[in-house]
């Protein structure tokens, strides 16, 4: 899930008619400095990660003065929290605060609709809020048709304990949150804390901001919003999966690779569709395989796709052998897949006598796969006369006992 | 019997005209699926491999009265095609689009569950009916098809398309017929997850048996179990969970479907094994040791064909 960083997430809450403290987003000391005066008074200084619990990780620093300001900017720019780079912090007001409260809006999967979560215990990381006081977080389905009007959101808000003139600010609020979550056509909008001011101002403090990748291209506007590290991973991308995203993104049919580099794996899945990517996964674990990467593509006809990944993946160091494959497949001419391993193992020149590379392809187009791999020296065909299980028990045995300097003929390979 | 489809079922394609929907209707037509109509804005007047086409499903219906719809058309467009099919007045809709944008998800399901119309999927590959008719893409062509299905006992639901009939294929070469396989689709969100499938198999005499292909995230294989705790389904469940890797995996990491997102601790894998298991579920841990289980759940009463 993309997510956007929390500067530009407030600017569209702002935009939304939701306050949000008054900041600035910056680079470097001086211009945590600077912000900091232009600002006038105490601040906050937050790392611009997309990650969550930042106060915890140190990432989130008080200032009292520009100098102080500048000073949290030096610790925190150029550190790693939570795996990401800072590369930009927030500086931001410091607003009085008299309640935390919780807000977030996603979908659920019961309901199969929008959700509104409301705390009036916020201020803390969710599950946090959960484990302690979970009656404490109310819940309220909307009908996505009827949309989110402030004679629900009053009530609501009324009986999770939100009183007086915060009421009517705090529903002002929520209406408009909704609004936007709608608008973006966001996966989750999440804003905790949102704080009631000694002022009884309602302000977003702080926010997290997912958007749907697949209603992306509806949105030219956001994904202007996204960078390198937005990707929704929880750790920035490996020089080997960015080179697959870019793979992804510039060679149609887009967006339909999903690939994950697994440390210390030394046996490359290549799987097609998401189910049996992950059965796969598993029966790796349980039979003690090591698997070095979690990819599976969208069934269908993507040979170039395909080829120019088997390629990133014949490159990676650290893997000694590859099961790639499907399901038994009805339509997807399984052919065309099997054609792009032949051709990446050629152009790469990786000597598949040294290397197990076994394909468990069946299926539409499964005899002229098989003539294919045939081709192919070396490269081991099975199709539905084996399980997925006994072509995974296959892969391992047989890098086995290439790391024993055996040849993996050795340990029921197939030619 | 069987659910969802079967010979009688008149169905309507939508995006027939498109070279995949064109293949799969050939397809669930040589299999036995009576498709009546198809429906392509601005292709109205024209005949596809002998399936008259349409502009509207409201013409298609006018024309030619059906039962179902099942939605070819690619996912920007699939919410619209959706809701003018629930509005025309199918009583079943199979989305197959992968990749719908969720808020366009949401509100398919909320139009179809206002005019009281059946939505499987999305990112669904079809239902089938061995033997008898089949919707969407699942199985492909006959020989594929004959490959993984055949007519028995045993109804299937999964929230993977590959895996559903991969545990098909797992019966069938053990000579362990299928009565309706339906492939939910694997977006957390679906218009028909197996809560909503349960009890049309509870009330189906051919059905004997139940198997589950379920996955991380969502509450399905949650409202599974509690349905047979509840005394709401009663027959044999055998249940395969995908995705205990995901239980080690750092927070945030997700392999496979959008729906596979371990999120505060509910939907994960061991947690739905353990509640299936309490509800008297067989959960199995090797895909492979499903033939023996529903062999058992079938019990004496039931001989290889």
């Amino acid at each position: 899930m993309p997510r956007v960083f929390e500067d530009r997430a407030k600017a569209l809450l702002r935009d939304a008619g939701v306050a949000v403290p008054r900041g600035r987003s910056v680079s470097t000391p001086e211009e945590a400095a600077e912000a900091a005066r232009a600002i006038g008074g105490p601040v906050m200084v937050k790392a611009l990660v997309p990650a969550g619990k930042r106060g915890k990780a140190g990432a989130i620093l008080a200032a009292e003065t520009p100098g102080e300001a500048e000073d949290a900017a030096r610790k925190l720019l150029g550190r790693t929290v939570h795996h990401f780079p800072v590369k930009r912090l927030l500086v931001e007001e410091r607003v009085s605060i008299t309640q935390e409260w919780y807000l977030s809006i996603a979908f659920d999967s019961a309901s199969r609709g929008p959700l509104v979560m409301f705390s009036t215990e916020g201020g803390v990381e969710v599950e946090a809020l959960l484990e302690e006081n979970p009656d404490a977080l109310k819940r309220l389905e909307v009908d996505i048709l009827e949309g989110l009007s402030e004679e629900r959101c009053i009530p609501f808000l009324r009986a999770t304990g939100v009183q007086g003139e915060a009421l009517y600010r705090a529903a002002m609020a929520l209406e408009a949150c909704y609004a936007l979550f709608r608008r973006t056509e966001a996966r989750l909008l999440e804003v905790n804390p949102l704080v009631l001011t000694d002022t009884t101002e309602v302000i977003a403090a702080a926010c997290v901001l997912d958007l749907d990748a697949d209603a992306l291209f509806r949105h030219p506007e956001l994904e202007e919003l996204l960078d390198e590290d937005s990707g929704g991973g929880w750790r920035p991308p490996t020089p080997a999966e960015a080179r697959v995203a870019e793979i992804d993104a510039s060679v149609p049919p887009y967006n339909t690779a999903r690939f994950t580099e697994i440390e210390g794996g030394e046996i490359a899945l290549m799987w097609s569709g998401g189910g049996g990517g992950l059965y796969l996964l598993d029966t790796m674990a349980r039979l003690g395989g090591a698997p070095a990467t979690a990819f599976d593509i969208t069934p269908g006809p993507l040979e170039e796709k395909y080829f120019e990944i088997t390629k990133e993946i014949l490159r990676m160091p650290n893997v000694r052998g590859v099961l790639a494959g499907s399901n038994i497949t009805s339509f997807s001419r399984v052919q065309l897949k099997v054609r792009a391993i032949a051709r990446a193992v050629e152009e790469t020149g990786v000597d598949l006598a040294e290397f197990p590379f076994i394909v468990r392809f069946a299926g539409a187009g499964g005899e002229e796969a098989r003539e294919i791999a045939a081709g192919c020296p070396d490269l081991q065909y099975l199709g539905d006369e084996v399980t997925l299980e006994e072509a995974a028990e296959r892969i391992i045995a047989q890098v086995e006992a290439v790391k024993r300097g055996e040849s993996w003929m050795s340990a029921g390979g197939v030619q | 019997m069987s659910i969802l489809v079967d010979e009688t079922t008149r169905v309507v394609v939508a995006g027939i005209t498109g070279w995949q929907a064109r293949a799969h209707t050939g397809f669930m037509r040589k299999y036995g699926t009576n498709v009546v109509a198809g429906v392509v804005p601005g292709r109205a007047g024209e005949d596809c491999d002998g399936v008259p086409v349409f502009d509207s499903f409201a013409a298609a219906l006018h024309d030619h009265p059906a039962d179902a719809a099942v939605l070819f058309v690619p996912a920007a467009a699939a919410a619209e095609s959706a809701i003018e099919a629930a509005g025309a007045g199918v009583g079943m809709i199979l989305v197959c689009a992968e990749g719908v944008p969720q808020h366009d998800v949401a509100r398919m399901i909320a139009h179809a569950r206002r005019a009281g119309v059946r939505l499987v999927g999305p990112n669904s590959q079809g239902v089938i009916s061995p033997g008898r008719a089949k919707m969407g893409g699942t199985g492909g062509d006959l020989p594929v098809t004959n490959l993984l299905f055949r007519r028995g006992p045993v109804g299937v639901l999964s929230r993977s398309g590959g895996m559903g009939s991969e545990t098909c294929w797992l019966l069938t070469r053990e000579g362990i017929g299928q009565s309706t396989y339906v492939s939910v689709g694997g977006d957390a969100m679906v218009g028909a997850p197996f809560s909503e499938l349960m009890p049309l198999f509870q009330a189906d005499p051919e059905t004997k048996c139940v198997v589950l292909f379920g996955e991380p995230g969502s509450n399905a294989e949650e409202d599974a179990a509690r349905m047979m705790n509840d005394g709401d389904f009663t027959k044999p469940v055998v249940a395969f969970i995908a995705g205990m890797v995901n239980e080690s995996a750092p927070q945030g990491v997700s392999f496979g479907h959008a729906a596979a997102i371990i999120e505060r601790g509910e939907g994960s894998p061991a947690r739905k094994k353990a509640l299936l298991k309490e509800a008297g579920a067989v959960v199995v841990e090797d895909m492979r040791e499903i033939p023996d289980a529903v062999r058992d759940a079938l019990g004496a009463g039931f001989s290889r064909p």
